[in-house]
């Protein structure tokens, strides 16, 4: 038998264009099938889906094939719109999951403000020993890598060689995490040729914190973020060495700069993965998640900075109750934000479905009105709510004389421009509509962490209100500079190397 | 020769029948040059594949997930992006892009749509995104409009869309669409392997440069977009209009390929019911080199059940399992193995398949083997061969069993029918009694399930060979220098 009479057998046409007398017309399940169908093939495709074949329709209802029952039933069959039932919105309200997010971040902040504390007792060659070697050790691992993989790339080889240059950042990573280790073991041990033995041992829980946290960034793959963690770190504490900012507000405004990034990180890796549905609406909400992350933790920075600051002469229970009021005010704010923005895209999607398009002007509904002026009210909420937080910080720690005026005023605004950039970056992601942001994102971490680190000088120069100003001027300029000599100057090979390695 | 082999979704990108397909293809054919030119969902997926020699040059075509699609064309110069981004203002788009979408929007939703209006539509728009912005234009209020206006006209009241759907189908659209700003392509003929959009780099490619254009369709692309749309999550409208997109896609592809080119007749039926000339289709069967899967002994311990593909609602292996505890009801001793992977975003349906399991209490009658390197040897292992697909074109599951030598028992879905003759059982798809049933027969008396091997054997071997598939794709590849 060959193939074609193979088929004969289940086909066998008869020819009749219509049922035959005396056999039911439609089976009672495919009518329901055929209620919310939308199209007399969509039909036919689901009714074979269903097991229909031509020969089942030819004996039991009498029709030609398929195609000719399914064009007779949906002819006849009275139809019902099928409204999507979407699944419940991804944004949770998950208390124990964001507590957990938010205590290594707090961890690591706090520590860090210890540690400019203690960075203070060293001199300027010391601290340059401890932060310029793991730098050094980081641009002779990364920079190879990233030059191998754009020589394979422009060989042709786009794909194996991202993955070979992914590869190589893999381990320069995890080598980097030891140089950063080494060097501060190290510049360890100038502090004990010349300094306390009490930096040694802050030295070398900083390193192992730092690796710990390199660690998880490079599992996440989010490099770039790591890279502006060490950046920030590095150029902040030098730069600041030489201005009249203390060093222990430094330390914590560029822990804020490393939590910063952390935090943008952690948002990202919260975003939905890539959907073909309705990618933008959902992003849209989802981008604001960064203005929360800045936003929150602007605050417990200021309040952390300030019992850093002054450890050796504050009460230590008044410390402990700070910092307690602050965690658990920046818990309080997230899950706020995250319930918040939950309404926020439920109530979006309201609107856009229940809005016909030919009920009114649509598109108008869509771009500016209604759910424009509600995502508006949103980001106002986000930066205004933030501006009043960190306003009554500031004010705190300047009346009760923990920071001087300057230096409370400057991480004032340090932290709003932070809040800025967050919404700003949220609003780059709905402007570009970016199917995954993590690339982009690096880059940007990158520009805010150098924006904060030119922040100190321009600040001791101009004074207070000057680095900040910048430092908002800095970030979009930078975020579009950099995408600007990402995708054009730097020439298409390195940046699909780029692209396909992250 | 140089072919230029156009996949979507697959080859070498993710693996299955269609990406065997193609490495057998391709491999088979070392004296052609191949360009894969391959249409992927976004930019981070992985090659699967060791590419052969002589595949000149790969290049993946992302849909999602990217910046810009201006960027994406890497031969353009940054002047030359900088001139698209520059002359793609609202006005351009109204007077050079909007007429066309309009008209392709129309046609899509037309009662009896057109496959040379679509044909022209589709190359009007291209002619227009290739030398533009494609993020740019779709940008365009007047392009938003323009689809909200055609679309409302002409929905059916059962599929009338909301403001969201619009949103909703548009940026897929736009994505689907982005395809069209690619420049044709460079090659002696261009082998498209789904009537989806990557048939449109073939629509293109034959209109600019004249180049032969074939296609071949495995499953059939579009009773597949109607299926995966059809879910509680899509909304009526969306469903319509994507699914006559699909169809407007596939006319216009099967109007301007010279041949269409079905793994089986079975897939003819759509197409010739898609307006597609009867005289350009010509089937070609997928084949099995014969030396790979050899025949081993028939086994003669524990009664066996074998399936060997991904784990995947299409294959509906829930019917599977359900089909085992009929058999199991009559032979406790007997054994399921399915062997496969679990593809990426299919996990939620394998836990679905376990907890089955665990309900009907098969946890030591049905095992998941995982994926497999040596398939001759897994069907060796089995009494029978068990395919209870929902939806097929000509799948080598059942053509590398026959092969193997062993009964198969399948739904009369797609090409299989095609595929056993009379060398194997029909079954209905989702029928887990059927399927039990004709497991039981054959267990019940071996010698005839052995004999039924056999016979399916000489039938692959005079029907389905790997040197009968390339014999007709290299005299497909001459007629384009004829």
């Amino acid at each position: 038998m060959t193939p074609s009479e193979a088929l004969a057998r289940v086909v066998n046409l008869r020819g009749a264009d219509g049922p035959s007398p005396g056999l039911p017309t439609f089976d009672p399940e495919h009518e329901a099938l055929a209620e919310t169908a939308t199209d007399s093939l969509e039909l036919a495709a689901l009714l074979e889906a269903g097991g229909i074949t031509d020969r089942r329709v030819q004996e039991d209802y009498g029709y030609e094939n398929v195609f000719a029952y399914a064009r007779e039933l949906f002819a006849e069959t009275e139809r019902r719109a099928m409204v999507a039932v979407r699944p419940e919105s991804d944004i949770t309200f998950t208390p124990a999951r964001s507590t957990a997010r938010l205590a290594p971040i707090l961890t690591v902040l706090f520590l860090q403000a210890i540690l400019g504390d203690q960075l203070a007792n060293l001199s300027r060659g010391e601290l340059a020993a401890a932060l310029v070697i793991p730098m050094l050790g980081s641009a002779v691992v990364l920079a190879p890598a990233g030059y191998l993989g754009s020589r394979y790339v422009v060989c042709g080889y786009m794909r194996p060689g991202a993955v070979a240059a992914l590869r190589l950042l893999w381990v320069g990573t995890a080598l980097l995490a030891l140089a950063v280790v080494g060097g501060t073991i190290a510049a360890s041990g100038l502090g004990m040729l010349g300094s306390e033995w009490g930096f040694a041992t802050v030295g070398l829980v900083s390193a192992a914190l730092w690796a710990l946290v390199s660690l998880l960034l490079t599992l996440e793959k989010e490099l770039h973020v790591h890279g502006a963690v060490i950046a920030a770190l590095g150029v902040g504490i030098l730069v600041t060495s030489f201005t009249g900012v203390t060093v222990g507000t430094a330390a914590g405004a560029v822990a804020f700069a490393a939590c910063g990034t952390f935090a943008v990180a952690i948002a990202l890796l919260r975003s939905p993965p890539m959907s073909t549905r309705v990618p933008p609406l959902r992003r849209q909400m989802r981008s604001l998640f960064p203005a929360a992350f800045y936003g929150v933790l602007g605050p417990v920075i200021v309040l952390a900075d300030w019992p850093a600051a002054h450890l050796l002469d504050v009460d230590r229970t008044g410390l402990l109750a700070l910092t307690t009021a602050a965690t658990f005010a920046v818990v309080a704010a997230v899950l706020f934000y995250e319930l918040s923005l939950a309404r926020l895209q439920r109530s979006a999607e309201e609107v856009l479905a229940n809005t016909n398009v030919d009920s009114e002007d649509a598109l108008t509904a869509w771009t500016g009105s209604e759910l424009g002026l509600r995502r508006r009210v949103a980001v106002g909420g986000v930066v205004g709510v933030v501006a009043v937080v960190v306003g009554i910080a500031a004010l705190l720690a300047g009346y009760t004389g923990s920071l001087s005026w300057n230096d409370a005023g400057f991480l004032a605004m340090s932290v709003a421009g932070y809040a800025a950039v967050g919404v700003l970056h949220g609003e780059l992601l709905v402007l570009v509509w970016l199917g995954r942001p993590g690339p982009a994102v690096g880059i940007q971490a990158v520009v805010a962490a150098f924006a904060v680190g030119a922040s100190f000088p321009l600040t001791a120069v101009l004074g207070v209100w000057a680095g900040p100003a910048v430092f908002l001027f800095i970030c979009p300029v930078g975020i579009a500079l950099t995408r600007y000599v990402t995708t054009r100057a730097v020439g298409g090979g390195a940046y699909s190397f780029y692209r396909a390695a992250f | 020769m140089r072919v230029a082999l156009v996949t979507e979704g697959t080859y070498p990108f993710e693996r299955g029948g269609v990406a065997t397909w193609c490495e057998q293809l391709i491999t088979g054919l070392p004296d052609h040059e191949f360009d894969v030119v391959a249409i992927v969902a976004h930019p981070f997926q992985r090659v699967a594949y060791t590419l052969p020699a002589n595949v000149r040059k790969m290049r993946p075509v992302p849909l999602w997930g990217i910046l810009s699609y201006v960027d994406e064309r890497l031969d353009l110069t940054g002047k030359e992006r900088r001139s698209r981004r520059r002359r793609t203002d609202d006005a351009e788009v109204e007077t050079a892009f909007v007429p066309a979408w309009a008209r392709l929007t129309r046609e899509m939703l037309s009662d009896d749509p057109s496959p040379d209006e679509l044909l022209d539509t589709f190359l009007e728009l291209a002619d227009f995104l290739e030398s533009h912005d494609p993020d740019k234009t779709f940008a365009c209020r007047a392009v938003w409009q323009t689809f909200a206006d055609e679309w409302s006209a002409a929905a059916p009241a059962h599929a009338r869309p909301t403001l969201r759907d619009v949103i909703e189908v548009l940026h897929v659209l736009r994505r689907l669409l982005s395809v069209l700003a690619l420049p044709p392509l460079e090659a002696d003929i261009v082998h498209c392997t789904a009537a989806g959009v990557s048939s449109l780099l073939g629509i293109v490619t034959k209109a600019r440069n004249g180049t032969r254009f074939v296609l071949t369709e495995h499953g059939v692309f579009v009773r597949e977009a109607f299926i995966a749309q059809a879910k509680p999550s899509v909304s009526s409208a969306v469903r319509h209009l994507l699914g006559r997109f699909a169809v407007g896609t596939a006319m216009a592809a099967f109007k301007s390929a010279d041949e269409v080119l079905p793994v089986a007749e079975f897939n003819k039926r759509w197409e010739v019911a898609l307006a597609t000339d009867p005289a350009k289709i010509r089937v070609v069967y997928n084949g099995v080199d014969p030396v790979t899967h050899r025949p081993s002994p028939y086994p003669t311990g524990r009664p066996t059940l074998v399936s060997v593909g991904r784990i995947d609602p299409l294959k509906d292996l829930k019917t599977m399992i359900e089909a085992a505890a009929v058999v199991h009801a009559e032979r406790p001793d007997v054994l399921v193995d399915i062997y496969g992977p679990v593809p990426n975003g299919n996990e939620p349906y394998y836990h679905e398949l376990l907890e089955l399991r665990e309900k009907l209490g098969l946890e030591e009658t049905v095992r998941f083997m995982g994926p497999t390197t040596n398939v001759a040897a897994a069907y060796g292992t089995g009494h029978i061969v068990l395919v209870t697909s929902i939806s097929e074109g000509f799948p080598f599951a059942v053509v590398e069993a026959m092969m193997n030598a062993r009964p198969v028992v399948a739904t009369g879905i797609g090409g299989i029918p095609e595929a056993l003759g009379d060398t194997g059982l029909i079954v209905e798809a989702r029928s887990p009694d059927q399927v039990g049933l004709a497991c039981l027969g054959l267990l019940r008396d071996l010698e005839k399930a052995e004999q039924l091997g056999v016979d399916a054997r000489a039938r692959a071997l005079d029907n389905f060979t790997m040197a009968r598939f390339l014999f007709s794709y290299r005299q497909i590849y001459a007629r384009a220098r004829a």
